[in-house]
């Protein structure tokens, strides 16, 4: 299983980049590969290469703002949630994204 | 697509909007406060001497407010087509005294139009012809006209009635208000709950309402105080683990420098009981501040505001108070809570 996953919320500090530890060792923990963007305060950081959005499975949205190049991801499946329910329970967040796919 | 999703959608464009617009109103708001409050009030009319032109300098950033906000939160809904329209609109709402709901007002026109002449079918050879002149100059103009001769006046009104009544507001109903934007300053601890109290908090700073913007800024620092006062008040060390200590210092250090996020990995150990308890002494402390009339006029955060305040004995009873309060609430349901797994614990 791939996932990729953009995290991004508003100041652009702290709930960002939770997120995406979250979702990181949630997929961890199921053995499933994944690469997190970051659309902070300093702009977007680790940016997934475009083959392996095209190559991915599911897409996760971890996002309180807009997606910064959203159509780079132009028709993938995506889970959008807030970036607090992937502070909270990123590995619920990331099962969702699973079961989106079958 | 129905009412609900749009609701989600329009806030969704404001906090765009409000995230690249965090960093002008920080440097414009804190090199302003740092001049006037050296270099006097005279500042504000010359730039004859250094602080003078340091204040033009900050001041310049805070007119650049309003045009941000509305440039980006139509850069959120139509992407790039979205910017000129929105920063000329938004240059013209702040200009026309509109203030900041003016900006979101002609960010959301500018932002919609031009999506909406995006999705126009043109034949191919006219198609490079819309992108180029099309959308900037009808949306500009439309929106600019709209502005000025329909909606610029009535917000501009609502604006200055909206000013009026906040810097109006005394006793009760100041502390009324600070018990709210202390609540939900503290709730989510610098989630969506918090930045909206801090929207209105920057919105109120850059319009010149002292008062509500120290009721919110004040409460920045609150929590992170409250959960490191409540690990320090736990002299037996039985209530907290020794990572929850460590996190609490970190919290606290982060809080002095003016982040309230640092209390988040606290919280998360406990929510049920850090929550409520971070909640009810930041409410407390500001509300406090509001009955008491504390005013500071500069953006600057809890701790670092203090040579600020209009009374600093009274301010720091208040900070203090609520903290203390919190720290206590926050210790006594661990308190329960430990009782309650040592029963569970002698019953197994």
């Amino acid at each position: 299983m791939k996932v990729v996953a953009v995290t991004a919320c508003i100041s652009g500090i702290a709930h960002t980049y939770m997120a995406k530890s979250g979702i990181e060792n949630a997929c961890k923990a199921i053995g499933a590969s994944c690469h997190v963007e970051t659309q902070g305060a300093m702009g977007i950081e680790d940016r997934i290469p475009q083959d392996e959005i095209d190559a991915a499975d599911v897409v996760i949205f971890a996002v309180d703002t807009t997606v910064t190049e959203r159509d780079r991801f132009e028709g993938k499946k995506v889970l959008e949630v807030g970036t607090s329910e992937c502070v909270k329970d990123a590995a619920g967040v990331v099962a969702r994204a699973i079961e989106l796919v079958g | 697509m129905n009412a609900k999703q749009l609701g989600k959608d329009i806030m969704r464009h404001f906090s765009t909007g409000v995230s690249y617009m965090v960093p002008v109103v920080v440097a414009g708001g804190i090199i302003t406060s740092v001049a006037t409050i050296i270099g006097g009030q005279g500042v504000w009319t010359e730039t004859e001497t250094f602080w003078g032109v340091m204040r033009m300098i900050g001041q310049t950033g805070l007119n650049f407010v309003v045009p941000m906000i509305s440039a980006y939160v139509a850069y959120s809904i139509a992407d790039r087509p979205g910017l000129a329209p929105g920063f000329i609109t938004g240059l013209i709402a702040f200009t026309m005294g509109t203030g900041f709901l003016g900006g979101m007002v002609t960010g959301l026109c500018s932002g919609y139009l031009a999506k909406a002449l995006k999705g126009i079918n043109l034949p191919a050879r006219v198609q490079s012809l819309k992108v180029m002149f099309i959308i900037p100059i009808v949306t500009t103009l439309c929106i600019g006209l709209l502005l000025w001769y329909v909606v610029g006046t009535p917000i501009a009104w609502l604006t200055t009635s909206l000013d009026a009544w906040l810097n109006s507001l005394q006793g009760a109903a100041a502390g009324a208000m600070g018990a709210i934007l202390g609540a939900m300053m503290a709730f989510d601890m610098g989630g969506p709950v918090n930045k909206i109290a801090n929207t209105f908090g920057n919105a109120a700073f850059v319009e010149g309402a002292y008062q509500s913007s120290t009721l919110v800024l004040m409460a920045i620092s609150i929590p992170p105080t409250i959960v490191f006062l409540a690990t320090l008040l736990d002299r037996k060390k039985k209530l907290y683990s020794d990572a929850e200590r460590e996190t609490s210092v970190t919290a606290m250090i982060m809080g002095l420098c003016g982040i309230t996020e640092g209390t988040i990995p606290f919280a998360l150990g406990d929510p049920l009981r850090v929550i409520p308890s971070i909640v009810v002494g930041t409410s407390l402390s500001c509300a406090l501040a509001g009955i008491f009339g504390i005013v500071y006029p500069v953006l600057l955060t809890t701790y670092m505001a203090i040579p600020f305040a209009n009374n600093i004995p009274v301010y720091l009873v208040c900070v203090a108070v609520g903290s203390l309060v919190g720290a206590l609430m926050l210790n006594a349901l661990r308190t329960l809570k430990l009782k309650k797994q040592e029963a569970a614990e002698a019953t197994e």
